[in-house]
């Protein structure tokens, strides 16, 4: 069988590259608190959680994408959309977003975190709950990719 | 059953091992006669710690910094809060030296171990060569 070494070789070179950079996949310690609105009387929700890049030499900036919280049953509660202007090596990029839901969205969140929405304090600090990795998807939407060495030789000179 | 020809073989591994090594310590001799002195001379100075840091940033090829032992935790943690000043326009401070230093002794044991690497791998090539020549005469006796 004939081979064109010079489509195995690009090929090959395509291979370690995509090897040599891992793209995040899954997001760390998420957690919810939902929080009444004084002022308008609505319901907030606060999301938190985080993003690893696990490279030693490539900055994720402009990372961007969607956090869905699902039910047990895999349906959909809510979507949230979040940025992360940079993302260096070996650091954790923190999701920190807000929500202001509708009534419906509230009425669900309440009943899958199993809070009564009548009894919240919108003074309170307390009530911040952890997902289980089962009750969260990630979607990434787009990123780029870029040298460590490039991008800090960017901000020096 | 064909006899396998030995001389191949040691001719084989003697070029094989010589060509590593020389890639080794070609690497390695750079990394120690021109990169190191490089950094160091970059990081005793407060203006130019920033692109002494750049220069160390770029791992030798036998101490990168994908992998950690308990020791290398050090260079980790350091590298991060480097890469962290450096994004967010911050200074290197003259204090923080003996962390740069700790990234360039990480350098240095890489390229040491380049260099024992390929002195290594010359003996191979040199005790396959030498396997080579004996058994020259010895066929054409």
């Amino acid at each position: 069988m004939k081979v064109n070494l010079y489509k195995y070789l690009i090929f090959s070179g395509l291979l370690l590259f995509t090897a040599c950079s891992k793209t995040p996949e899954s997001i760390l310690s998420p957690s919810i608190k939902i929080q009444l609105d004084k002022a308008t009387g609505s319901y907030i929700l606060l999301f938190t959680a985080g993003i690893k890049n696990e490279n030693d030499s490539v900055v994720f900036s402009n990372f961007n994408g969607k956090v869905k919280i699902i039910d047990n049953n895999k349906r959909q509660i809510i979507s949230i959309p979040f940025e992360l202007p940079v993302i260096l090596p070996f650091e954790t990029g923190i999701i920190k977003n807000t929500v202001t839901l509708s009534e419906s969205e509230a009425n669900e969140i309440s009943k899958f975190l199993n809070i009564d929405l009548n009894l919240l304090n919108p003074e309170s600090e307390e009530g911040t709950k952890f997902l289980d990795d089962s009750n969260v998807s990630l979607e990434i939407k787009g990123f780029e990719k870029e040298d460590i060495i490039k991008f800090l030789k960017k901000k020096v000179n | 059953m064909e006899k396998i020809n030995d001389r191949n073989i040691y001719i084989s591994i003697a070029i094989t091992t010589l060509v590593l090594g020389i890639f080794c310590i070609s690497i390695s001799l750079y990394s120690r006669l021109v990169v190191e002195p490089k950094a160091e001379k970059l990081i005793s100075l407060p203006e130019t710690m920033k692109q002494g840091y750049i220069l160390l940033r770029e791992p030798q090829l036998f101490a990168g910094y994908k992998y950690w032992d308990s020791e290398g935790l050090a260079v980790k943690n350091s590298l991060r809060y480097f890469d962290f000043v450096i994004a967010n326009d911050g200074e290197i401070k003259a204090e923080e030296r003996p962390y740069l230093e700790l990234i360039l002794n990480r350098r240095r044991s890489g390229s040491t171990l380049g260099i024992k690497t390929a002195i290594f791998l010359f003996i191979v090539s040199s005790i396959a060569f030498a396997a080579f020549i004996f058994e020259q005469p010895k066929k054409s006796a």
